[in-house]
């Protein structure tokens, strides 16, 4: 009877992960087909000439162009702001830190990282419309906004992978240098950051991806559906995956749908490269000698 | 120069902690005026309706709980099946690459799933199952289910790791077969991480916007069957369109991301409770 139970689990397992297969690979399937299908030059830059509308001369009104600019650059910045607190702070957390401060530092970034990101875009919108009534009545939901807040959302990430690398150092290497006579402050600039600089880049590149894939976020802080390559971040912008929402969202013809796919192809082939690099970069980490994860 | 690279570390530690705060400190400052009036039982009891100054936050609790543990079911039974096959009875070649792959599928914009599944599974529902019911609470559902697998697949196959090689290795040289050392020792044993994991993928189903602003179909009735259409609270938060800062709708908007953050902070704090110092990424 037991025997026959277990028989029945196993079955069901094999047939939830052939479920689970079916479906991804139907989504695969279905995207990298209509993607493929709808990707041309002329679906990014329109008829604009590409090279005038990279070179900012001309403008692109019907392609995805603006909305490419725009997601690249509202993640340059974000991460620009999150690279410097996120790396300082696990720094703190992993060499200076009590065990206290460690745990708290710990419960609190687990709760930012686990945050609804919606609830990051509306704290976002809030410290905007706070400001605006309070103290500058010019500022209205733009790309800065947008990039603090999508800092909010990946310092946690960042935090975490480059503490635990830090915390993960051998003894051997860790304590080499300061038996050498080197001061903490050496050991970890000189010793330590080298020995993780490839598991701090891993970090950065999953962030990015974070901070790519992210619609909750910038839709609440400033994203539009049409508003040109923006010429300070103080303004408005585009950004792929509200793009692909506000297609799906209010398309009228064909060629719309086409465009959102196309746009989707994109979207899906830069944070898979991104993922994939840091995946790739961990199992290049995960072989080297004494550094198991 | 040392004295500066200090300084920075306080200063971002201090930054980066408050940050979580701060939020707290803004949800509450927007949403106290309504703590203080009389219509805050209101928000738990009745329905949304703005014509009629309603502003019942209830279908949508009620929505966000139907998606997100039919979410979680869906998503357990999948990343249950896959990571115990992969650990348990898969060859070691084979569990390698499915985990690749399942990994690789946490880098999947959430927006891609909603999108396809909008002009696939939605109209396939709509023409050939339930007609007119593609947006619906069950199709929700299942697409989030594939956003949360990754999550807790990678949760689920640490549980399986924490198991100490001692014990499957002995029971394996006392001629236990494979099948025996999965449901007598690995089981067991991973119980409690397992459970952590289902209870982490559940809040990663509340917290996701997208799936359900596309595909749930944002209704404001109360929920009923299967395939009814609903509203969760991360989609409330996003559909706001209000121009008027000072208007009882639009701060009804923070009391629902006051209820996410008090839902994350629990279920957060619980998982600390149990693994004490362990951690998941």
């Amino acid at each position: 009877m037991h025997k026959i139970f277990q028989k029945i689990i196993i079955f069901l397992f094999y047939f939830f992960a052939f479920v689970a297969f079916i479906a991804l690979s139907v989504f695969f399937i279905f995207i990298f087909y209509k993607g493929v299908n709808a990707f041309s030059i002329k679906l990014i830059f329109d008829d604009t000439p590409p090279l005038d509308a990279l070179m900012l001369q001309a403008r692109v009104f019907n392609g995805i162009f603006n909305a490419i600019v725009g997601s690249f650059f509202v993640v340059f910045v974000s991460i620009i702001l999150a690279l410097p607190l996120g790396f300082l702070s696990s720094i703190y957390v992993a060499c200076y830190a009590s065990k206290n401060v460690r745990f708290w530092m710990g419960f609190l970034c687990e709760l930012l990282s686990s945050m609804p990101s919606i609830v990051i875009g509306l704290f976002g919108l809030s410290v905007t419309i706070f400001l605006h009534k309070n103290f500058f009545a010019e500022l209205y939901p733009s790309l800065l906004i947008s990039a603090c807040s999508l800092a909010i959302l990946v310092i946690p990430y960042i935090i975490k992978m480059t503490e635990s690398s830090l915390c993960q150092i051998p003894f051997s290497i860790k304590n080499v240098g300061l038996n050498l006579g080197a001061s903490k402050t050496q050991n970890l600039f000189f010793v330590q950051l080298p020995y993780v600089s490839k598991e701090i880049l891993g970090g950065i590149i999953l962030a990015t991806g974070r901070a790519v894939e992210d619609t909750a976020v910038i839709m609440m802080t400033g994203a539009v559906a049409m508003a040109g390559i923006p010429s300070s971040i103080f303004q408005k912008y585009e950004a792929l995956p509200f793009f692909i929402y506000h297609i799906s969202s209010e398309y009228s013809s064909k060629e719309q749908i086409n465009q959102g796919f196309g746009a989707a192809i994109l979207l899906l082939g830069v944070s898979l490269f991104l993922f994939a690099t840091a995946f790739a970069l961990r199992k290049i980490i995960s072989k080297r000698s004494g550094f198991g994860i | 120069m040392k004295f500066l690279f200090k300084f920075g570390l306080v200063v971002s530690v201090i930054t980066t902690s408050s940050l979580v705060f701060l939020i707290l400190a803004f949800l509450l400052y927007f949403s106290i005026p309504l703590f203080d009036s009389a219509i805050f039982v209101g928000f738990f009891t009745q329905k949304w309706d703005v014509s009629k100054s309603l502003y019942g936050l209830l279908p949508m609790i009620l929505g966000t709980i139907y998606i997100s543990v039919l979410a979680t079911f869906f998503a357990t039974a999948m990343s249950f099946s896959l990571a115990s096959l992969s650990e348990g009875f898969l060859p070691k070649k084979i569990a390698t690459v499915v985990e690749g792959i399942i990994v690789l599928l946490a880098g999947v914009p959430t927006v891609l799933y909603a999108f396809v599944a909008l002009f696939l599974l939605v109209p396939l529902i709509n023409i050939y199952f339930f007609m007119g019911k593609g947006l619906s609470i069950f199709t929700a559902s299942f697409v989030l289910a594939f956003v949360v697998l990754p999550t807790i697949y990678v949760m689920m196959l640490s549980a399986f790791r924490g198991v100490p090689k001692k014990h499957i290795k002995t029971s394996l040289c006392l001629g236990a077969t494979k099948k025996e050392v999965f449901f007598s020792i690995m089981l067991p044993q991973a119980k409690p991480a397992l459970l952590g994991a289902i209870v982490f993928g559940f809040a990663r189903s509340v917290g996701d916007t997208l799936i359900a602003l596309m595909l749930s179909g944002n209704s404001l009735h109360m929920p009923n069957t299967l395939f009814d259409s609903a509203r969760t609270l991360t989609s409330h938060i996003a559909l706001i369109n209000a121009n008027d800062y000072e208007s009882v709708a639009f701060k009804a908007i923070f009391l629902c991301a006051l209820l996410l953050f008090i839902f994350t902070f629990f279920v957060v704090a619980t998982l600390k409770y149990l693994y004490k110092e362990k951690r998941y990424a």
